[in-house]
């Protein structure tokens, strides 16, 4: 309990620190968000009435310590320039369409990677694992943006089994999550891949053969059990780099998400959109690393053991 | 019998099948590069109104895009982007790496504690998002792009070298370099750096891949080339808009973007087979 206190405690000091440096970046930004308000030409006393009007004109730390408070204690992300919308809203339609998108993600890419790397340890250094080898250097060289060209040409426009772009039906879901499971499966494979062989080489595999255990109870008891460790910490953890991969992905297939505002807000030069979606992502980030150091506890008894110990 | 290491390289480095592939590879990205001026039927930014979103043919190779410019020579052309792109990017992220790397690991204490706070914060959020908000700030062109990436991933080599060195900082020849009354400025490059100068050479070239993909990407999403650059991320992004009537132009340039990632994977392996002693003496 202390452990996970202690974490968390960290995981606001990080996230703070994170959004004091973005928002001091931001502010010292050349190109200054009154202008994009007040449009190409306007006189220099609309503008400083502007920046008054927003505050604008204070000192960094006073702006940043309004902000923090406006966010914590009343959800209050301040207003988009480009969209003189509050920021909030414009964000929280956006969260559970990119939510929803990694996690279906997040499922496909596991189930199928893990199976295969797997494989690849059991049949080391056969054609198979070669081929599975030198298919995943191939995959990992090939850019996100450009698989999910190919998908779009492949099946979208040589075959129109679905459609190019937008958000509606279940049919728009196929293109953007394959793009999406396709840019990351190669990696967790071939982690899959060096995880179980690490297992394999230890000493209780041995014992387990040695005892006369059948060649598939070892595998599914032993390897897959103390594999899955490694790979369920990782499930978390890959969840916000996930959602980061999605902005290219949501960009390319037109999906009102997360990512597709951030890549209009930061063109737009929108402060206040990317300064609230980089705090969420970095809040996503440290929860999902929490949630990975528990559950790694919570299936691996000797880790828990050495933490609970605590200072010893 | 004694062989001087470079010697030894050559020989083993001819044995090494995925050394020479990427070295073979990578040396046909450096022709088209170097002669691309003579390999370029056209030049890259030179329109022919006559001959928009032709298909690829005899007269151009790759076809042509909306403004009737030949997309193999813009590809010819993005090689020397590229390059650049890994040439800058690289160096960027090495000298960071190896000069924080070093003192953190040397000095250690406080500015070690400060720098592992700072590689904390910026895994604290995914690389991506972090570049796109640098980029913002220092303004939108292809040698900020190539900033951007490089000071999000420095953190990682800084970590190795740090490791690396803190290892080597016990070592006996250390200890007789400190009797010999030799500088902490010499200590650290006159006698840690060139021992761990092969791991250098095998970090850069494995994180150049990544360095090349996620600044094309930047150049993709428009914050990094701007038009008319034949970028070849920029090219598929252009391409995108005319997926339907003109298909190649997405796929020619993502296609050369591959196959450099590729050599630069393939070279990176074969380097750290070569020069990695722990896989040597495993092999």
């Amino acid at each position: 309990m202390q452990y996970v206190v202690k974490k968390l405690l960290l995981g606001i000091v990080l996230v703070i620190c994170v959004s004091f440096l973005v928002f001091s970046m931001l502010y010292m930004m050349p190109g200054s968000p009154v202008t994009l308000m007040a449009g190409e030409g306007a006189s220099l006393e609309r503008l400083e009435e502007i920046e008054k009007e927003y505050g604008l004109d204070r000192p960094l730390l006073v702006q940043y310590a309004d902000w923090l408070y406006g966010v914590t204690v009343e959800q209050d992300f301040g207003i988009s320039f480009k969209y003189r919308l509050p920021v909030w809203d414009l964000v929280e339609e956006r969260i559970p369409v990119s939510l929803r998108l990694t996690v279906i993600t997040a499922l496909i890419q596991y189930a199928v990677a893990v199976p295969l790397g797997l494989l690849c340890a059991y049949k080391k250094d056969t054609i198979f694992d070669r081929a599975a080898m030198i298919t995943s250097m191939i995959m990992t060289s090939v850019p996100s943006f450009w698989i999910s060209v190919l998908l779009m040409i492949a099946f979208a426009v040589e075959r129109q089994w679905f459609p190019l772009s937008g958000f509606s039906t279940w049919k728009h879901y196929v293109l953007p999550i394959t793009a999406g499971v396709l840019s990351g499966l190669a990696t967790t494979m071939r982690l899959t891949k060096s995880e179980a062989l690490d297992v394999l080489r230890e000493k209780y595999i041995l014992t387990a053969y040695a005892k006369g255990l059948r060649e598939n109870a070892v595998r599914c008891k032993h390897v897959l059990r103390n594999s899955l460790i490694i790979i369920c910490v990782q499930v978390f953890q890959s969840l916000p780099w996930l959602i980061s991969g999605y902005i290219i992905i949501e960009k390319i297939f037109v999906i009102p998400g997360m990512g597709g505002l951030m890549i209009t807000s930061i063109i737009n030069q929108d402060f206040n959109v990317v300064q609230c979606l980089i705090f969420l992502i970095s809040i996503m980030t440290v929860i999902c690393n929490i949630l990975a150091d528990l559950m790694l506890g919570l299936l691996d008894p000797r880790i828990r053991i050495s933490i609970g110990g605590g200072d010893k | 019998m004694y062989e001087s290491p470079i010697k030894e390289f050559f020989r083993s480095s001819l044995k090494n099948f995925n050394f020479m592939l990427g070295l073979i590879m990578f040396i046909s990205i450096l022709v088209l590069a170097v002669f691309a001026d003579q390999i370029a039927p056209y030049a890259y930014d030179a329109g022919n109104p006559a001959a928009k979103l032709t298909e690829p043919c005899k007269e151009h190779l790759f076809g042509t895009d909306e403004m009737g410019r030949d997309l193999f020579s813009r590809i010819v052309y993005g090689t020397r982007i590229t390059l650049k792109v890994a040439l800058i990017g690289g160096s960027i992220q090495l000298v960071l790496g190896v000069v924080v790397g070093l003192f953190c690991g040397y000095f250690g204490g406080v500015v070690d504690k400060a720098m592992l706070f700072l590689a904390d914060l910026t895994w604290c959020v995914p690389g991506m998002v972090m570049a796109l908000a640098v980029v913002t700030v220092i303004g939108t062109n292809l040698t900020n792009a190539i900033i951007a990436i490089a000071l999000v991933n420095w953190a990682s080599m800084a970590r190795t070298v740090r490791a690396k060195t803190m290892s080597l900082k016990n070592m006996a020849f250390i200890e007789t370099g400190v009797a010999f009354g030799e500088s902490d400025f010499s200590l650290m490059f006159r006698y840690i750096l060139p021992n761990i100068v092969p791991a250098l050479i095998v970090m850069v070239s494995m994180a150049l891949p990544s360095t090349i993909m996620s600044t094309t990407t930047l150049s993709f999403l428009g914050v990094g080339s701007q038009p008319p650059s034949p970028d070849w991320g920029l090219m598929v992004s252009d391409g995108i808009q005319y997926i339907t009537k003109a298909p190649w132009l997405a796929i020619y340039p993502g296609l050369a973007l591959v196959y450099t990632v590729l050599s630069f994977t393939i070279l990176g392996e074969g380097l750290r087979d070569l020069l990695d002693p722990r896989m040597k003496s495993q092999g």
